[in-house]
């Protein structure tokens, strides 16, 4: 019990929790009848250990008595019978119930004396460890019965532990012990695990980073690297190029205007400019007047900024004109209109010389307040941080010998309400390298002309960005080095970018605000081989201390999970007018010399045995998403504030790998009428910034708890983004391209052209990825702006140009017109359209293009074709005006796959390659049977143009339907065809019954090659024809897949989703990629 | 995990150091050298409101000495 106690003590210590069950084997020999009887009867009891409240040693073996004897108590009870009762999650990975053994051998060693016979006892190995762990002891016994001590040996899953873990697992608990019996009276919490030698290393081995750094400022930095290298370019923007002698000038200028109106040291500046050059001159400005700049985000709701310009007071507001015009809680404040002739003139008049102590108002310190960025905080009040300049050198002098990439190009993309911008903006500048302006959001042609004559060197960006990184033109992507941070990185994601830029190297950076930046980093140099999984966050920086503490303040073992805190020069002066809160979090050090100050950062993390950190989690319900760190207590406090909202909760949800999201869950008051989602978004959406705003809004009767009354938070159910939606159905082709493409980047089944982007869970990064999609597909370049005024579907397609409905019917309709891949040409169906198909592109990838061939004669009256062969010839002169060679990819729906063969006929009667023939349920006329009729009537076929309108054509059973009906309830419900007339109506059927005909006389060619062939397995009768009636025409192999749908419905969003995979796998050249399709291979059948 | 620091039912102490910086400090933990303490042992709230009363000019000692020498 003794051990137990200990090594249930030991297992606390090291993060396992404070209930701790282990596995322990007995005899099983309760009953006197077994006494004679050889054989195995030993049970395993689970001994639960309560470790909570830091109990002495003493007070601990007690409960353990206490639990023992109760489970010896009912110690026959079979363990395989309590795991059936108790039914846990089972894993093949773990052992139910408890996977730490703990055996006691006390029988003294059974000396066996048999006649003839030497007896020796030796240990058998047992192939293999059945438990994570498995400690057994025994007594060492003297000849007398005197104990001796206890020896011991253990057996470890290796796939968990190494040996080296265990053997300091061991040498811990026999501390731990040694100290428990030395005084048992101590809590389990005070005893001391680590070795001295293990306590330097942690303390002084792995934070030795002491530097030297000189007594400057980022000014007095810049200004000497202006002498240096006066002529170089220092800043870029949009085609404008400011060299460092330019650019000193300029700011010397503003910093005197600014020092005129008031501006200097220990006063603050606020900064309200879109990203220009003229926001990097405007924070030289400020530092070099001595004060420190703060950032406004002008995305930010107008109480948050009003919060933060009241919470700063500051001297003056530099902004522009368009941008002061929409800043609200600023009206008092004096300001600078940068782009005002005004400004102008005055700084014109003013010395562009660098300023010295005399002329500010006061000289210039290096614990002046440098600037001040505001975090979530958890009250709901956010937090301005203030960072003096001895920090902001500290950490420029390590990042500008740290990265050699700051001497080239660095591109600034971040908003500078975010400390990452802060390595982009200033590090280039106190060594010579180039600033370059640019959104990743915005890869206009000029923009990539400018990277292509200064190749980026240095990037930093947070892992959320990669995704849309690799999907930007190349010349955005750093060469030297690329610096992630600002959430968790995993070794699959970078090693996809690494792939395609492997000279460079990658870095995995953190750092709360608090510390200047960063504080740790993990360097992957090209080549280099990296785990999958989360990355460590590595070591730390220079002149900085990390300490991982436990709730104690004492160390924790290597291995072991504890808080990090963050000592060292990095430290901000603290939490503007938040002594309290400043008092709480910048703590004094006990580890570093007196009178020194650590940071708590909420962040639990661990140490690795090479001296590098890994991060963990957060310590309280802080989360960050995207970057961005929120504190989910802010974003609760401001739904519950709603008046009809009694209580909340907010929790991040995974329920798409990799796509997190904010979703807040929120019990209605109960007077008064509950609020509707949106209402609860308007609400949030007017206090908070974009990217603390749920995304998704749940309404419960009541939260779920857990037993000890806190919300559950994982009862909370997933918001049913699948529920049916109302919202009209798209009109035009545009409108349809557009649904999908907010469905594919949303994650929807559909979207209705009157829903909001950002009403359906889009952020921001989403956005940048709709953008990308819209241009591949309109060859448009979408501003993000653009998508904040226009984000529902139907107010984009107007953004896009004026709707061109005849364009919808146009023979060829790009339904993604861009990307470098072939593009797959998809055949209409009897019916003449080919919209239809957009339902594909989601699962093509963006990169690929697809058009959609549609008959001729409905926009205008035409003489309609003649035969299959003739419609062949049409549209291969189609399909060569955009791809005028091979490989082709061809695909057919119904019909359309008559079309499709004869293309690919004929394409290779003309020596070009087809390389995808592709049907959806088409079937040819078999030899030798009759020439039949079109298959659907005139009523069919009304109805069957209702349906496409999304209107429910059970309303009209049992009615005659007219082309007038049609035409009248097409226009009312404002649907695809609602602006075609009667005769347009008559066209279709005409085209309809037309293509039906030519179908049923189409005799195919023979095509050499495969087919690959997706067969609707629903509404058919037993004997229907099967794709192996194409083997007559078919060359090559027939593979099919049977997709378990109407003809009809081919095209529907489920039927499209087995599709649109196999295809896409085939399109990429792997094979299948679906465990369950193409099962039915057919040989060809010999004609 | 709970963090000393954040315990509503702890004992703390109000520590300064030469700069005149404060730190709320758990009564449990030995007062790191370099610091001296001014209030406490009191509850959590009692403290914080403390440093809010007393805490009133953030600059290091150090930078007040410095710019108004």
């Amino acid at each position: 019990m003794v051990v137990q106690a200990a090594l249930a003590a030991l297992l606390t210590r090291l993060g396992a929790g404070t209930d701790i069950p282990l596995g322990s084997p007995i005899a099983g020999r309760t009953d006197e009848a077994l006494d004679d009887l050889v054989g195995f009867f030993v049970n395993t009891l689970v001994l639960r250990t309560d470790t909570s409240g830091n109990p002495t040693f003493r007070e601990l073996v007690g409960r353990v008595r206490d639990v023992d004897l109760a489970a010896y108590s009912h110690q026959d009870m079979p363990f395989e019978r309590l795991v059936e009762d108790l039914n846990p999650a089972r894993s093949v990975s773990r052992h139910p119930l408890f996977q730490v053994v703990l055996a006691l051998q006390n029988a003294t060693d059974a000396s066996h004396d048999l006649p003839g016979l030497g007896i020796e006892s030796v240990p058998l190995g047992n192939g293999g460890a059945k438990f994570d762990l498995s400690i057994s002891l025994s007594d060492l016994r003297a000849e007398d019965g005197g104990c001796e001590g206890i020896r011991g040996t253990v057996v470890h899953s290796t796939d968990l532990f190494d040996r080296e873990t265990v053997e300091r697992l061991v040498e811990r608990l026999v501390r731990l012990l040694r100290a428990a019996v030395a005084d048992p009276d101590a809590p389990i919490g005070a005893v001391e695990l680590l070795d001295p030698a293990e306590r330097t290393r942690m303390l002084d081995g792995w934070n030795d980073t002491a530097t030297e750094v000189p007594d400057t400022t980022l000014p007095r930095m810049f200004q000497e690297q202006a002498a240096r290298t006066p002529g170089a370019c220092a800043l870029l923007h949009r085609g404008q190029e400011l060299t460092y002698r330019e650019l000193n000038a300029r700011a010397n200028r503003l910093a005197r205007h600014l020092v005129a109106l008031g501006a200097g040291p220990e006063t603050f500046v606020a900064v309200a400019l879109p990203r220009s050059a003229d926001l990097v001159v405007t924070l030289l400005a400020v530092l070099k007047a001595g004060a420190a700049y703060v950032p406004v985000d002008t995305g930010y709701p107008a109480e948050r900024i009003a919060f933060m310009l009241e919470d700063t007071a500051p001297a003056l507001l530099v902004t522009d004109t368009a941008t002061a015009d929409g800043l609200l809680g600023a009206e008092h404040l004096p300001k600078v209109l940068v782009d005002d002739a005004d400004t102008a003139a005055r700084t014109a008049a003013l010395a562009d010389t660098d300023l010295t102590d005399g002329e500010r108002l006061a000289p210039q310190h290096r614990n002046d307040p440098a600037y001040v960025i505001y975090t979530s905080g958890s009250t709901g009040r956010p937090k301005g941080v203030v960072i003096e300049h001895r920090s902001l050198t500290d950490y420029l002098v390590f990042a500008g010998a740290d990265y050699e990439g700051v001497r080239g190009t660095a591109l600034l993309h971040s908003p500078i309400s975010f400390d990452l911008s802060v390595t982009a903006t200033f590090v280039p500048l106190t060594v010579g390298g180039t600033v370059h302006v640019a959104d990743l959001d915005d890869a206009r042609p000029d923009v990539v002309e400018a990277l292509r004559e200064r190749p980026c060197t240095f990037l930093k960006a947070t892992p959320s960005h990669l995704p849309l990184l690799g999907a930007l033109p190349p010349e955005f992507s750093p060469s030297a080095e690329l610096l992630l941070g600002g959430e968790l990185l995993l070794g699959e994601l970078v090693d996809e970018w690494r792939a395609e830029h492997p000279g460079t190297t990658v870095l995995n950076m953190y750092g709360p605000t608090e510390t200047t930046v960063n504080c740790t980093e993990f360097r992957i140099e090209p080549g280099e081989e990296i785990p999958p999984g989360p990355l460590p966050i590595g070591r730390p920086l220079a002149n900085t201390r990390l300490y991982v503490l436990d709730e104690g303040l004492r160390l924790v073992p290597p291995g072991a999970p504890g808080e990090l805190y963050v000592a060292g020069a990095g430290l901000a002066r603290g939490y503007l007018n938040r002594p309290g809160m400043t008092a709480s979090r910048f703590v004094a050090d006990p580890f570093g010399p007196a009178g020194t100050r650590m940071y708590r950062t909420g962040d639990v993390v661990r140490w690795n045995a090479d001296g590098t950190l890994s991060f963990l989690r957060r310590v309280d319900d802080q989360v960050k998403l995207r970057g961005f760190r929120i504190e989910l207590g802010e974003v609760e406090a401001v739904v519950t504030g709603h008046p009809a909202v009694a209580r909340s909760t907010v929790i991040v949800r995974e329920d798409r790998p990799g796509d997190q999201r904010l979703v807040a869950y929120a019990v209605p008051s109960p007077d008064g009428p509950a609020p509707s989602a949106a209402q609860l978004r308007a609400h949030a959406g007017a206090v908070l910034p974009e990217y603390m705003t749920p995304s998704e809004f749940v309404l419960l009767d009541e939260l779920p708890l857990t037993p000890n009354g806190k919300v559950d938070r994982r009862a909370l159910p997933a918001p049913d983004r699948d529920a049916p939606r109302d919202g009209r159905a798209p009109r035009t082709s545009r409108e349809r391209v557009l649904c999908e493409l907010f469905a594919e980047v949303l994650g929807l089944p559909e979207v209705g052209v009157d829903e909001g982007f950002f009403d359906l869970g889009g952020h921001s990064l989403l956005a940048t990825r709709l953008i990308s999609r819209v241009r591949s597909a309109f060859g448009t370049d979408l501003a993000i702006r653009t998508l904040f005024e226009a984000p529902t579907v139907a107010e984009l397609a107007q953004r896009l140009g004026a709707d061109d409905a005849g364009g919808a019917f146009d023979v060829l309709l790009p339904l993604r017109g861009r990307g470098t891949l072939p593009p797959l040409f998809c055949v209409h169906p009897a019916s003449g359209f080919g919209w239809s198909y957009a339902g594909l592109m989601r699962h093509l990838g963006p990169d690929r293009p697809v058009y959609a061939l549609q008959s001729r004669g409905i926009a205008e009256p035409c003489e309609l074709p003649a035969d299959v062969d003739r419609i062949a010839a049409d549209y291969l002169e189609q399909v060569r005006a955009v791809r005028p060679s091979g490989p082709y990819h061809l695909l057919g729906w119904s019909f359309g796959g008559l079309v499709a063969h004869a293309m690919a006929v004929r394409l290779q009667a003309e020596g070009e390659e087809v390389a995808l023939l592709a049907m959806l349920d088409s079937f040819p006329r078999e030899p030798g049977e009759p020439d039949a009729d079109a298959v659907l009537s005139e009523q069919e076929f009304l109805a069957g143009m209702l349906d496409l309108a999304g209107y429910d054509r059970e309303a009209f059973a049992g009615r005659a339907l007219e082309y007038a009906d049609v035409t009248a309830i097409l226009g009312r419900e404002d649907g695809v065809l609602g602006s075609l007339e009667e005769r347009h109506v008559a066209a279709l059927y005409e085209v309809f019954e037309n293509n039906s005909r030519l179908a049923r006389r189409h005799l195919p060619g023979k095509y050499a090659g495969d087919l690959l062939f997706f067969e609707a397995t629903e509404g058919k009768p037993a004997d229907a024809p099967g794709p192996q009636v194409w083997g007559s025409f078919v060359g090559g192999r027939i593979e099919s897949h049977p997709v378990a749908c109407l003809h009809d419905d081919m095209t529907r969003t489920e039927p499209l989703a087995v599709i649109g995979r196999v295809l896409a796998a085939r399109l990429d050249g792997s094979p299948d990629g679906s465990p369950d399709g193409g099962h039915g291979d057919r040989p060809p059948a010999g004609p | 995990m709970s963090n000393p620091f954040e315990n509503p039912d702890g004992t703390y102490l109000v520590l300064v150091n030469d700069e005149g910086q404060h730190s709320l400090w758990p009564s449990f933990a030995d007062v790191p050298a370099g610091w001296t303490t001014v209030h406490g042992p009191d509850d959590r709230t009692a403290c914080v409101a403390y440093v809010d009363t007393h805490w009133t000019d953030m600059r290091p000692k150090s930078l007040v000495a410095a710019t108004e020498s």
